[in-house]
């Protein structure tokens, strides 16, 4: 019996386990996702999470990452310590969305309502995100999607160092 | 006639002594070396073929190729004429035109001049000349001479001697590590038995150049053979090793039997090669190019990005290869393709892919990093590629994500959902997918006409090809698709393997038996050696390189390749060729796609959708297409047939009236495979063959076991997905050349193939196996 519980434990805690760095950013210039029929976005979020190194690293067919019903933008697959560096497309509220991995549906075409339901009937709650925010800093203007990836590979540096090729790449 | 007729190009000849009385004669020589007295002698009429072995044979080349006298005349056959003065020569029929030895055309009924020595036969057609010589002179009472010419194709040469039937397997490519034989056939060319031959093997020239230069420069040590009876005693070690190479990828070479031995080339030697390559050594593969290569990188926005690799300095014309990565992928990852590609001439883009939304989104930045690029071209790098790069015979290669994205990218192209300035679809000649993903199914990730080439590994953790997803049964991408399609199916390969740096997905599994993970270095090998071979048949037009795509790796792969790899190629709906069955209609069993009756003696025949049914490889009776991966729930699935033996066993195919006649086919091409996990290929644990037999409509049969020509992978020895060991079923294309099964003379009425039945178990290839067979086809 402790065995099961144990198990069920484990299977309780949330892959997205903390949010730990934060920075609003916003664009100069709208960028137009290259997905058809999105719209353009022109602030959102770079955002440094802690994950279930399982579900961090590359694949073709992986969970997706949510916040709330928006897929987020990963820049980075450490597999190793989990770090996971997204940009957040739009407005988003970070202390009241949910950040989660869904379904290994492409993003492009899930439906991202029943997606965010899915992490909600699992009990998958927003994380706090003050301190993140706090450490985040000012807001990022930006002149174009360029300078975003840019500051989210300053963050890989730092929280998966072994990824500074992938890094220097998204510079 | 029928058996004769049915080789292709060539046909029996024989001459006919027509009413020789007095001193006319027919032989071999000069003709006139006795010591003839006869007081007629001036009035002696004498007609031979120099260089015939019994000088009542002889066989003349057709030449259809028109050119000078003097570059066609090797081609030719020398007749030795001694004629008096107001000689006539008088042709009968069509298949022969004859020349004087100033290449002047000689027409039928015309005076021979008296110093007349030889005329020059050429052949025109598959048919019967006769040649006749007569005296106009009433001084000379003698009467005519004739000889009936036929003629022959020419002759293939060079290749490797098989210790079974047909006995030779004639090829054109070469590894630097083979040997190369050289055979004749003593059945085709009959003529020649019991004559000797010096073997040289010669920098291929043109026709041209033979005529400015008929030296026999041998790149070998001349090999002097005797032309016997019998096909296997012909099998000559005429480049036993250190096969040269030059500076490109193939070298050129002539097969010359020298029957002169004069170390020159003659009319009446034998020549492989003269218009085309006789044969070609193939460099290692993976041996860089002789271009410098410069990369740089160019961004336009964040998501048009991407390295170029370029030839240094380019000089022109330069085909564009595009590499779109896969998801959690960098576009800095293919340098080990892009340099080496660039280094053979080719400009090479990588570019940031947008895979983390999906499938189409990769697609949309394929299409938009080709149009940046192509409109960067006249300034990019100062403008140094302006004018420099072929977009006019693109190259998409894609990997997992990146991989669906390049098929889902054409089919927009091809169906108008989207358009360049820049470009078309019909600029795209290959696309193709490196472990690709297949999200969208078949009628969105369509490659449609377009040629397209599949490499995967067996080893991949990630897009694992297996039977439990839809979305990674790679080879349903071919269910649409109507051109030439390929697959270059590697062992032991793992989905990052294809790149420098993506983790090692090889570890997610688990693998026994003697096939290992290869490992990133052997991996990419076998990618740097089949994409050359691709690129440069396909957009570079080499010949030679697609024998690495259409002849089993058992037996012949590139040198480098040091695993084991499958490989099919399926040719397009456009090639000349006659479907025995591809399984797609008349779908009763018992009825081929071509209407004939099918019949079998093999087990547990089953015809039905590739598709495994319960998506696990364990094998179980209820599921026969364990391990088929070509469909999955899908329309029109592809179709095919699986079955078993562990004794001698058949499975007939009737070819219906209209399609028998085989002569003028090149080969006999099927794909076939094992069957994953069943206890008959757990059993034999091996590599696997079995043997084509044509019937004729006469009864009579010719057998080969394709063993000779390489034989069936085992099933990669994976263990997840279900009990027991072996992942997915590997098709391997095999091709059978026809005229292999009429070698040496083999008494078969290629006219009139009445059944195709293939034979299995211990008498006829390996003594037990379940396989599957699909695309069963004559190709012309």
């Amino acid at each position: 019996m402790i065995a099961l519980l144990s198990l069920a434990a484990l299977a309780a805690e949330p892959d997205v386990k903390s949010v730990e760095w934060a920075r609003p950013f916003e664009l100069t210039e709208a960028h137009q996702p290259n997905t058809p029929g999105s719209s353009p976005v022109s602030e959102g979020w770079i955002v440094e999470l802690r994950v279930d190194p399982d579900k961090a690293r590359a694949a073709a067919v992986a969970p997706a990452l949510y916040a709330g019903t928006v897929a987020v933008y990963r820049t980075n697959w450490d597999h190793i310590g989990g770090c996971a560096v997204v940009i957040i497309p739009g407005d988003t509220d970070l202390a009241t969305v949910p950040i989660y991995f869904g379904s290994s549906a492409l993003p492009e075409s899930a439906d991202t309502d029943a997606e965010l339901q899915a992490a909600v009937d699992r009990g998958v709650k927003p994380l706090p995100t003050a301190k993140a925010v706090s450490a985040g800093g000012d807001k990022l203007v930006a002149a174009d999607l360029r300078d975003v990836y840019r500051a989210a590979a300053d963050r890989i540096e730092i929280c998966a160092p072994h990824e500074k090729g992938r890094a220097d790449a998204l510079r | 006639m029928g058996i004769f007729r049915s080789m292709r190009s060539w046909s029996w000849i024989w001459i006919v002594i027509v009413a020789c009385k007095g001193p006319a004669s027919v032989g071999v020589g000069n003709g006139d070396d006795d010591d003839d007295d006869d007081d007629q002698s001036d009035c002696e009429l004498v007609l031979t073929v120099p260089g015939s072995a019994d000088g009542t044979t002889a066989l003349v080349e057709i030449d259809p190729i028109e050119g000078p006298f003097a570059e066609r005349v090797f081609r030719m056959r020398a007749l030795s004429i001694t004629a008096p003065a107001g000689s006539v020569v008088d042709i009968e029929g069509a298949s022969i035109a004859l020349f004087d030895e100033a290449g002047g055309p000689v027409q039928s009924g015309a005076d021979l001049p008296a110093t007349t020595a030889i005329l020059y036969a050429s052949g025109l057609s598959d048919a019967e000349t006769t040649v006749t010589l007569s005296s106009a002179s009433s001084a000379c009472s003698v009467e005519p001479v004739s000889i009936t010419l036929a003629t022959v194709g020419s002759p293939d040469l060079a290749g490797h001697g098989l210790t079974v039937f047909p006995h030779f397997q004639y090829v054109q490519a070469f590894n630097t590590d083979e040997s190369v034989q050289t055979a004749l056939d003593p059945f085709r060319y009959s003529d020649r038995v019991g004559m000797v031959a010096d073997v040289h093997i010669v920098a291929h020239r043109t026709p041209a150049e033979w005529a400015a230069d008929r030296t026999l420069d041998s790149e070998n040590v001349p090999v002097t053979a005797t032309i016997g009876a019998d096909l296997p005693g012909n099998v000559v070690d005429a480049w036993l090793s250190d096969l040269t190479t030059g500076d490109g990828v193939t070298s050129a070479w002539d097969v010359v039997y020298d029957f002169g031995q004069d170390g020159t080339l003659d009319p009446g030697d034998l020549i492989d090669g003269f218009d085309a390559d006789g044969l070609n050594t193939v460099i290692d593969l993976t041996q860089p190019g002789p271009h410098a290569v410069a990369s740089f990188q160019y961004s336009e926005t964040y998501w048009n990005t991407m390295r170029v690799y370029t030839p240094d300095p380019p000089v022109g014309n330069h085909p564009l290869v595009v590499i779109s990565h896969g998801n959690g992928h960098e576009y800095d990852w293919y340098d080990y393709l892009g340099n080496h590609l660039s280094s053979w001439g080719y400009v090479v883009i990588s570019h940031r892919n947008d895979t983390v939304p999906g499938v189409i989104t990769a697609a949309t930045t394929t299409l938009t990093n080709t149009e940046a690029f192509i409109r960067a071209l006249p300034t990019l790098g100062g403008g140094v590629l302006d004018g420099m790069v072929d977009t006019s015979r693109m190259t998409w290669v894609g990997h997992s994500r990146g991989g669906e994205g390049v098929v889902i990218a054409y089919d927009w192209m091809k169906n108008g959902a989207a358009s360049s300035d820049y470009f078309d679809a019909g600029d795209v000649a290959l696309v193709s997918s490196i472990a690709p993903t297949m999200f969208e199914g078949p009628n969105v990730t369509n490659p449609n006409d377009v040629d397209y080439h599949l490499m995967s590994g067996s080893a991949d953790g990630d897009v694992t090809g297996g039977v439990d997803s839809s979305s990674l049964q790679y080879y349903r991408i071919f269910l649409r698709g109507t051109g030439d399609h390929l697959v270059t199916y590697v062992q032991g390969a793992g989905h990052n393997d294809f790149n420098c740096c993506g983790p090692n997905d090889g570890s997610w599994f688990t693998v026994r038996g003697p096939a290992p993970l290869i490992g990133r270095q052997r991996a990419q090998q076998v990618a740097m050696s089949y994409y050359l071979a691709l690129l440069e048949h396909k957009i570079g037009g080499n010949e030679v390189l697609g024998e690495y795509l259409g002849r089993a790796p058992e037996q012949f792969r590139p040198t480098a390749v040091n695993a084991y790899v499958a490989t099919q190629w399926m040719p397009g709906d456009d090639a000349d060729k006659f479907v025995v069955d591809d399984f797609q209609t008349e779908q009763g069993d018992a009825v081929s796609s071509s209407t004939g009756s099918v019949t079998w003696s093999v087990s547990n025949h089953h015809e039905g959708a590739l598709d495994d049914s319960n998506s696990r490889l364990t094998w179980q009776e209820d599921d026969p297409m364990n391990g088929m991966s070509w469909s999955h729930n899908d329309g029109a699935p592809d179709r095919g047939i699986v079955f078993d033996y562990n004794a001698d066993a058949w499975l007939e195919f009737e070819i219906v009236p209209g399609e028998r006649d085989w002569s003028d086919a090149k080969w006999l091409s099927f794909r076939a495979c094992q069957g994953t996990r069943h206890p008959n290929t757990v059993a034999l644990d091996d590599l696997l063959s079995f043997s084509a037999t044509l019937v004729d409509a006469n009864g009579a049969t010719s057998t080969i076991d394709f063993a000779n020509y390489g034989r069936l992978t085992t099933p990669y020895a994976r263990d997840d997905g279900g009990q027991g060991t072996g992942w997915i079923n590997e098709f391997q294309t095999i091709r059978i050349p026809i005229s292999d099964f009429a070698s040496n003379g083999h008494a078969l009425d290629l006219d009139d193939v009445a059944a195709l039945r293939f034979e299995f178990g211990p008498s006829y290839g390996s003594s037990q196996g379940r396989v599957g067979m699909d695309d069963i086809e004559v190709l012309r």
